[in-house]
């Protein structure tokens, strides 16, 4: 069962898995701003804006 | 009988530059044959086809059995494991081998192949999508650290122009552009077009990039003309967010070929692949995983040419060891990496079923 949560730039409903683990990333379907999930306690959640996706070059 | 560490060193002292992994194949079909799990079959491109077992969805593990040139011998000082491929990439392909072998029991469809010439033109993966059926998600055992998973890989166009021009005394002033001068120009007005393409962009991933890997003009036998002729290979690498025909009609005019497109691709962090393995390193190595964008390419490019799936890299080893002479990979990451994949790709069998 998802938590739904309010995005913080727009405040559109965020749905975040139950399940999911501090430092996945989910995303706000109507702006696409991106935010980590820092907890999740008691059927609620923490969200901070998520940091960039690393670069690696090669192969 | 199933030893890791042992095949992988076994691989290594197997030289297989692309084009020439035939004895390198004919190894890994043995020993998988070996394992008395599900079916394996060597195809017409000497790629080692795994169908581990049958269901859905329908999971591709795909390494490359083929390295650059350079013949280095395997070596093991307890801790690392060096030689040629030990990074880039057979660790990797030899941990998502072994990684099936615990999986044949999910109910889910898993294919492990083992495809060449990656390091070439890809003609091991483009032979071996031509005669195995569309997976639902496809991971690609590169160099990324065990504590990291590439969601993302850039495009590439190479492109080959050539220019002409009347040739002149060398001493003679500058009264018309000589071959070598347009060829000069032309790449200068090309890196202007690609700078104005980047204003936006916030990282190198976001950037086309433009680098002149080749050129040539001139002649040995009359070092007193200036050049009637030019040409200059270009490598272009641009973000999943433009099409290589974008790209294409922004910088390129005039009479040029294309030798090589790939368009790039990416898996966004909420894809449930890319939750698997964030789920996977944590479950393994207690830690929070880190989503990364390569700027090179893969076969994973390759993929998305024929089907547009969720696709990720993943494989034990430092991405900047490839190609040099130190390759090395650290035997517990390797090990790691092996408990990593099958943990993930577990998870994604059971989550994707109920979703």
């Amino acid at each position: 069962m998802p938590i739904v949560t309010k995005c913080k730039e727009c405040g559109a409903d965020i749905e975040v898995p139950d399940d999911a683990l501090p430092g996945e990333i989910v995303s706000c379907p109507d702006c696409g701003i991106e935010y980590e999930v820092v907890k999740i306690e008691n059927g609620k959640v923490d969200l901070k804006l998520a940091e960039n996706v690393g670069e690696d070059w090669g192969e | 009988m199933n030893d890791p560490v042992k095949f992988l060193l076994d691989l290594i002292n197997i030289y297989s530059p692309s084009q020439e992994e035939r004895r390198a194949s004919e190894f890994a079909y043995s020993y998988i044959n070996g394992l008395k799990v599900g079916e394996v079959y060597i195809d017409e491109a000497n790629n080692v086809v795994w169908n581990v077992s049958s269901g859905s969805p329908r999971i591709y593990l795909i390494g490359h059995i083929d390295t650059v040139p350079g013949m280095i011998k395997a070596s093991f000082d307890g801790n690392e494991i060096y030689g040629r491929g030990s990074v880039d990439a057979k660790s990797a392909l030899s941990a998502l081998l072994h990684a099936s072998l615990g999986l044949s029991g999910t109910g889910c469809g898993v294919t492990f192949a083992a495809v060449t010439d990656e390091e070439r033109q890809s003609e091991g993966m483009k032979t071996l999508l031509k005669h195995v059926e569309r997976p639902d998600f496809a991971v690609f055992g590169e160099p990324t650290g065990t504590d990291s998973v590439a969601i993302a890989y850039k495009g590439r166009l190479l492109v080959k122009k050539g220019y002409r021009s009347s040739s002149m005394h060398s001493s003679s002033p500058e009264v018309s552009n000589s071959a070598f001068d347009m060829m000069i120009n032309d790449i200068e007005s090309i890196k202007g077009r690609a700078r104005s393409m980047n204003e936006e962009a916030r990282s190198f991933f976001d950037m086309v990039t433009v680098q002149v890997v080749k050129c040539g003009c001139g002649s040995d036998s009359a070092l007193n003309k200036t050049p009637s002729d030019a040409f200059m290979y270009v490598d272009v690498r641009f973000p999943p967010s433009f099409k290589s025909h974008e790209v294409e009609s922004a910088l390129f005019s005039g009479a040029y070929s294309v030798e090589d497109r790939l368009e790039g691709f990416s898996t966004h962090p909420e894809s449930i692949l890319a939750r698997a393995f964030y789920r996977g390193i944590y479950d393994v190595l207690g830690k929070h995983g880190r989503f990364v964008k390569k700027l090179g390419t893969c076969d994973g490019n390759v993929l998305r040419e024929y089907y547009d799936v969720p696709a990720v890299a993943y494989g034990p080893g430092d991405a900047k060891l490839s190609h040099t002479d130190n390759e090395r990979v650290s035997v517990a990451e390797y090990l790691a990496s092996i408990n990593v994949i099958k943990e993930s790709v577990s998870w994604l069998c059971a989550n994707a079923k109920q979703s």
